[in-house]
């Protein structure tokens, strides 16, 4: 035998070794969850660029199925397509019955596999459709909330077209950018785009961009950015004085960015939202909970994530493991929920139907529509 | 099952791109970091024709691969004038220029969005639908690209590529036009490649650039490094590693919390350990 494959071989072994003790392991500390309610697996980017978003996602999700006794795994898949498809064929393969997902590619190439073939686990999928590209049918095994928080442009265009008479956007290119840009110059109306721009998704220097804004004179400015580097962007404005109005959602707000940026350029800055910081009951409960797990405030996300556990817990208080009965229930769905009113349409996209705009003040959210 | 069979789907269809790469790098020593873009082409090909015109899966990998063919040709032109490290470099801008297509191009790519709902691949009214059938389809395509290539590497002209590699400026004393032999390699390999891409494209049924960055091209690099270059045995090996080793790592219990990082970090660790202790691969006889 060669050295080459004596090495393939201890290789195999060493893999051999380590599944067999990890099997073993995973024996002694299987969880006794109830046998009668749903298996839930999740497939979030964990890893990669969009990984700040992934564990909002995920810490959403486990607070939900803790509160609510669901069994619940969660796989990395990076919000890459097949590496997404390979953590979904693990979770089928481990006997989850509902999938749960989030980004376009990521929930697209799962739910182009599963949305049509009823006997596999259920997709249940977010910030994966948005209202300006819809995605046809993927099947009836395929639903997808938020669509709104993709096409959450035009609600904001529609607000600051009063007040701004030339506007310029600047989006990372991604799906979702592109599409809050489009909703953006949508609802302007009348207002004309006097400067348009996309960036890579992990830019953090902005200043050409900047200066190219404020060289055509755009009375206020749309950014799609990823949180984390909005606080570059708003200190970076800083340095230019600029004095602007800051469209943008909440994809690129949270509590660290107020936190973190320069009070006079964050307070520019006007968001759209979920229904998430009215401060209902459930949201101060929310809120406490998830302060208390995790020691930080929630954001859009994460309330999401927590949604979509709740949905699927108290859809399996009624059906058990009946994936049928558990469609049948989302399809239909009409409800309350934390991130605002959750409405089920013919295409099984689940809507919220009310979106906010906030601003901030004094270091706090503050509603402004 | 279903997780094996996906999972053998997805190594036959990299071991067809480690395979095709292995003309290039390994039996030629062009170290080519473009194939990326050559998968896309083959993906994007299989994707818009199937989901905007009525023409069936194999009449659009057939057009994948002639495009897939004339682009290379084109580059390749550009290509042959550079050796080494400058080859590599220049390649990579290749992939960095059609990447940017895939992602700018909205109205025939529809850009960051992708193209879903692309169909499973049917022929004589038989559709493979079912994974294990795609699998069997997967399987067979991968044994005619690894005869092709081995056929390639047995034969005068692969001969002369492997002359190339190890003297170009010998070879082209006795006459022989080397930048022929490199442009019909890159071309066959760039074909191959596309063949890859369309399957990718209909077992996936969903394509966005995120699949085709230069990053995809580090990674079929990586299979034939790790496999051994200049072997195909070696370039299927490194196929089934790489594939599977991440997926294995979901399986060590490792607490959730720090797990999805841990597994980047391992697979990285394991990488660079076999290299240290196994530079020219698995089965290869050559390092870079």
């Amino acid at each position: 035998m060669s050295t080459g494959w004596k090495w393939v071989w201890g290789v195999v072994v060493v893999v051999v070794i380590v599944l067999a003790w990890s099997v073993y392991s995973k024996e002694n500390r299987r969880t006794s969850s109830p046998e009668s309610s749903m298996h839930v697996g999740a497939v979030l980017p964990l890893t990669g660029g969009l990984a700040f978003v992934g564990e909002d996602y995920k810490q959403g999700m486990e607070l939900a199925a803790h509160e609510f006794g669901i069994n619940l795994v969660v796989q990395d898949g990076g919000a890459d397509p097949t590496e997404s498809l390979n953590a979904a064929r693990q979770l089928e393969e481990a006997g989850v019955d509902v999938i749960l997902s989030a980004f376009r590619g990521a929930s697209l190439s799962i739910g182009s596999s599963y949305g049509k073939n009823v006997e596999g686990p259920l997709i249940f999928a977010t910030t994966a459709t948005s209202n300006k590209q819809p995605i046809g049918d993927l099947g009836k095994n395929f639903f997808a909330l938020g669509a709104e928080m993709i096409s959450a442009g035009e609600v904001i265009g529609s607000y600051a077209q009063d007040t701004c008479k030339s506007a310029a956007t600047l989006t990372e290119t991604t799906d979702a950018g592109l599409d809050k840009v489009a909703g953006f110059s949508q609802g302007l109306g009348e207002t004309k785009v006097v400067y348009g721009d996309t960036f890579s998704p992990d830019t953090t220097d902005f200043r050409t961009l900047i200066l190219k804004v404020k060289e055509a004179k755009a009375d206020c400015l749309f950014i799609e950015v990823r949180s984390n580097a909005m606080v570059n962007f708003l200190k970076q404005i800083g340095e230019f004085e600029m004095d602007i109005p800051i469209y943008t959602n909440s994809y690129s707000v949270n509590a660290d960015v107020v936190q973190q940026s320069p009070s006079a350029q964050v307070e520019q800055v006007i968001f759209s939202s979920t229904k998430l910081y009215n401060q209902t009951t459930e949201q101060k409960k929310f809120f406490g909970a998830y302060r208390q797990e995790y020691g930080e405030e929630p954001n859009d996300f994460a309330a999401v994530g927590y949604e979509m556990v709740r949905i699927i817990a108290e859809a399996s208080k009624e059906c058990g493991r009946d994936r049928e009965c558990v469609r049948e229930i989302l399809r239909n769905l009409d409800q309350e929920s934390i991130v605002g009113p959750l409405v089920t349409d013919q295409y099984q996209e689940i809507k919220l139907t009310e979106y906010g705009l906030f601003g901030v003040k004094d270091g706090a959210f503050v509603t402004v529509q | 099952m279903p997780y094996i069979t996906h999972l053998a789907i997805l190594i036959s269809i990299f071991a067809m791109l480690g395979v095709s790469l292995n003309l290039v790098v390994g039996y030629t020593g062009l170290l080519s970091v473009t194939h990326a873009a050559f998968f896309g082409i083959g993906a994007y090909a299989v994707g818009i024709l199937l989901t905007t015109t009525g023409v069936g899966f194999f009449t659009a990998l057939l057009v994948g691969i002639v495009v897939a063919g004339l682009i290379s040709f084109l580059i390749g032109l550009v290509l042959s004038r550079f050796n080494n490290d400058y080859y590599a470099l220049a390649s990579l801008g290749f992939n960095v220029i059609i990447f940017s297509v895939f992602l700018n191009w909205q109205g025939l790519t529809r850009g960051p969005l992708g193209i879903p709902g692309i169909d499973r691949p049917e022929i004589f009214g038989f559709v493979f639908s079912s994974n294990v059938h795609f699998l069997a389809l997967s399987v067979v395509v991968l044994g005619i690209v690894f005869a092709l290539a081995q056929f390639i590497a047995h034969s005068s002209f692969g001969r002369a590529l492997k002359a190339i590699r190890d003297d170009e400026r010998a070879l082209q004393v006795f006459g022989y036009r080397t930048v022929s032999f490199k442009l019909a390699v890159f071309m066959v390999s760039a074909g191959m490649a596309a063949v890859a891409g369309g399957l990718f494209a209909s077992y996936i049924t969903f394509i966005d650039p995120s699949s085709f960055m230069v990053m995809e091209s580090v990674f079929i690099l990586s299979i034939i490094i790790l496999g051994g270059l200049a072997d195909n045995k070696g370039a299927m090996l490194g196929a089934v590693f790489l594939i599977l080793l991440p997926e294995f790592l979901r399986f060590v219990g490792m607490p959730s919390d720090i797990a999805a990082q841990m597994r980047q970090v391992i697979y990285g660790l394991l990488l660079i350990l076999l290299m240290m202790y196994r530079p020219q691969g698995f089965l290869g006889k050559y390092r870079l």
